[in-house]
This record gives structure tokens, sequence and C-alpha cells, in this order.
């Protein structure tokens, strides 16, 4: 039914869009359930969610990042899993924005637990942006995929 | 409609078997991290000896108190409280046999940037662990030294 030449290259964006989703998530998710505790520290740093849902969301969020990324490869359930997955980048978008927007000094605790990375805040939220958009594009895109 | 249930369900189904892992894998873990926060966390244990910047000053100026950079390495280099040594948590198996000489019955003050820095707290717990008798913590110590332009330094470590 297309007319246009760039709908055979959607099916691969899409794809390749998809595995670059798949590796962030499996690479978030991995050290944060090797060391709750310190992701719990993290998520306290922000100073968002209530001290006694602190260490509750720290067990959960990384198995819920990795079954996403499981689904992700195994092509089940797509909308469900675009729609947690954009929902978690966006939750994390703007935990980070409001951290920022209130001069807290605090690590972001996307990727790594330790607590003395040294790289900037406008790095984290550029890479944040950029997760946002891969994960809505990806989500958008769903319907071409192979 | 009807897909709209089914996404819904799809995405009950998701968050349960999350949760379901993070139970399993928790209880397995060898040192379980409690679902809620309790009394127990390394954290909480030990009493918390803060000091006001006006102790520390007092302290700084009469040569009584060694200062303890708990920021990263990089931040210490750029600047940190004139006569302070850099030890961040992280390095601390390797680092503390260097400065123990250094701080062997000395009043020590842990200092970190930002109110909710902990690095200072755990610092201090670390120093007790290593049977340090007075150790205090200069809570948000970088930021308040700064503001009352108190002597600092450039540099790495001696």
């Amino acid at each position: 039914m297309k007319t246009n030449c760039s709908g055979h290259y959607l099916p691969v964006i899409a794809q390749g869009i998809r595995w670059i989703l798949v590796a962030i998530f499996i690479y978030a998710a991995i050290p944060k359930i090797l060391d709750p505790a310190q992701f719990a520290q993290n998520i306290a740093n922000y100073a968002l969610v209530p001290p006694m849902l602190t260490n509750a969301l720290a067990l959960i969020l990384p198995w819920l990042e990795l079954i996403i990324a499981i689904l992700l490869i195994c092509r089940l359930w797509p909308w469900a899993s675009f729609f947690i997955l954009n929902a978690l980048l966006l939750i994390f978008l703007a935990a980070l924005a409001s951290a920022y927007f209130r001069g807290l000094d605090i690590d972001c605790g996307c990727f790594s637990t330790s607590s003395t990375m040294t790289l900037s805040m406008h790095w984290y939220l550029a890479r944040d942006v950029f997760f946002v958009t891969l994960g809505l594009v990806g989500a958008w895109l769903n319907k071409y995929a192979p | 409609m009807k897909r709209l249930t089914t996404y819904g369900l799809q995405i009950f189904f998701i968050l349960a078997v999350s949760t379901t892992l993070a139970l399993l894998f928790n209880n397995l873990r060898p040192q379980a991290l409690s679902w809620i926060p309790t009394q127990e966390d390394p954290l909480e244990e030990e009493p918390r000896e803060e000091i006001t910047l006006a102790e520390a000053a007092m302290l700084f100026e009469t040569g009584q108190a060694v200062f303890l950079d708990a920021r990263d390495n990089y931040f210490y280099t750029q600047e940190h409280i004139q006569g302070a040594l850099s030890l961040p948590p992280d390095y601390f198996d390797y680092e503390f046999p260097r400065l123990a000489d250094q701080l062997t019955d000395k009043t020590v003050i842990t200092y970190c940037d930002g109110e909710l820095c902990s690095l200072g707290h755990e610092l201090a717990i670390m120093l007790k662990d290593q049977g340090l008798p007075e150790v205090y913590v200069l809570v948000n110590g970088w930021w308040l030294w700064k503001n009352e332009n108190l002597p600092v330094t450039r540099g790495a470590q001696p």
C-alpha cells in the first residue's frame, strides 16, 4: 500500500530503536537488582518519594525494567510494554528535572549505583530527553515493526 | 473498549510479575532489604554526631580537628577546606590505611556538599568502625564553608 520508498525502512528503524531500548533497560536494571540498598539511597536523594516507599520502589523498579526489556525482545504485548516503558522514562525525566530546578546536587542513579559520579546534571537531562524521544518514537513506529 | 481492557490487564500482569520477582529475589538475598525502611538500615544504625559550622570553624582556627572531604576526589582537587584530607567512602578501604597515622586520637570532622549528601555520614560511620573516638559530621559542610568565605585551597592530596 505504501507509495513512498521510506516505508521500506520503517520496520528496520523500528527494530533498531527497540533493540537500543532493550539494551538501555537491561543495562539500567542489572546493577540496581544487585544492589537495591544503594538504589534506595539514590531514590531517597531525590527527596520526592515518601521514605516509607523508597525500599519497595528500589526493589520493584529494576525488575519492571528487566521484564519490559524481555517483553520487547520477545515482541510480546508490545503496546503494554511500550506504555510502561514510556511511563517510566517520563517519570525518571520529571524526577530529574524537578531535582535540577530545586538545585539538588544528586547523582542520577540511573545506570550506576555509585554516588560519586562526576558527570553534570545537564548531561543527565539531555540523556533522559533522548531516551524519552527514543521511547515515544519506538512506540509510534511499533505498528511498522516486522 | 475491549482492547483497552486487554492492555490494562497486560499492564497489571507485568506489574504483578515484577513485584513477585522482586519479592522472591529479595528473600533469596543473604541480606534482604526490608520492604519498609526500619531503624535497622545501615545509615540509621549509628547515632549521628553532627556539628555546627561555628563549632567546626572554631576547631579549625585552633587546629584541633582534622577535616575529611567525603566528596569524590575530583571535587577535592578542584577546591577543598584548607588542610582537609580526601577520603571518599568508596575508596575507604584503599585510602584509610595511608591516612590512619594522621587521624589516630584526633577529632575528625567529615563533610560533603549539599543537605542531602549522605557521604559525610557514611564516612563517619566507617571511621567509628575503625575505632576513632571523636568523629563529627558537618552537614552540607562544603557549601556552608564556602558561603562564609572560610579558608580553602586547591590541588590534589599531598
